[in-house]
């Protein structure tokens, strides 16, 4: 028997259901209109608080970059619904592992904003995004880590398939190579004088960056 | 490895989620196994083959010539 891969007419004709990439774009646009917005509307506000009476077009402006803040924030669920509605029928563990996938995104949206909220507001004594962090805040960031992210975690891996897991994988591998060059040689790149401290933040954040984009690649692309 | 996924799905007129739903696995799963870009676990290339009647080796092709 002659097995080929694919050539029959009436499977290429399918409708294209929403994409992956599709959804993180959208996703992507959305968080950074979530973040950008809400922070700017925080600084406008702390700003404006300090004036003995604010004008009119204040109180219009404010209203604007809270209707965009949540503008995006609609934008993200209504492209999350297409998504769903267009790559379904779900089963049991697909949905599952979607509607996790969707909460660790929500409350990835919500640090993100507050992180921007708290770096713009002028009356804030503490930064999130930098610097000395009150004891209570940070045990309570921590405490969203272990307590809520950890679980989402585990409970997604149990619900997704092994198309994902492979995908996830691999990119686990890619950014544990990454890792494993990129610090010693900043290490020895700021010994040698020619490259700044070492930071492991930079470091976390390019090494998840790389497991990222290797995922979605392997993934949806 | 090359594959009669999609051409068996067709005749049965089954979307990508449709076959996806009987096989307990997600719709891009189905597309990168189609496309060539995953090769199916073997517990998976079975389910596939029980869900069409068909032998593994009827679907998929790993290339090897017999003499």
């Amino acid at each position: 028997m002659m097995v080929s891969n694919m050539t029959d007419e009436n499977a290429q004709t399918e409708a294209a259901p929403m994409s992956g990439a599709n959804l993180a774009m959208r996703i992507g646009i959305a968080t950074v209109g979530a973040v950008f917005f809400s922070g700017a509307l925080a600084g406008l506000s702390g700003a404006l608080s300090q004036e003995e009476q604010i004008k009119p077009v204040g109180y219009v402006i404010i209203a604007v970059f809270a209707a965009l803040t949540l503008g995006s924030l609609w934008f993200a669920w209504v492209s999350g619904r297409r998504y769903y509605r267009e790559n379904g029928p779900f089963t049991p563990r697909g949905r599952r592992a979607t509607i996790s996938a969707g909460i660790a995104c929500v409350i990835g949206m919500a640090v993100g904003a507050a992180m921007s909220i708290s770096s713009d507001t002028p009356s804030q004594s503490f930064d999130l995004m930098d610097g000395p962090l009150p004891a209570g805040i940070a045990a309570g960031l921590i405490a969203v880590i272990v307590l809520v992210l950890a679980p989402i975690t585990w409970f997604w891996h149990r619900n997704i398939d092994e198309h994902e897991e492979q995908s996830y994988r691999t990119g686990a591998l890619v950014a544990l190579y990454f890792y494993s060059a990129a610090a010693p040689i900043w290490w020895l790149g700021e010994r040698g004088g020619f490259l700044p401290a070492a930071d492991g933040m930079a470091l976390y954040f390019a090494t998840m960056g790389v497991w990222s984009v290797v995922w979605f690649r392997q993934r949806y692309l | 490895m090359n594959n009669r996924l999609r051409v068996l799905r067709a005749e049965r007129q089954w979307s990508q989620a449709d076959l996806a739903l009987k096989l307990d696995v997600s719709r891009q799963a189905v597309n990168a196994i189609e496309t060539g870009k995953h090769d199916p676990s073997l517990p998976l290339a079975f389910r596939i083959a029980r869900l069409f009647q068909l032998r593994i080796e009827e679907i998929f092709d790993d290339g090897f010539q017999h003499d």
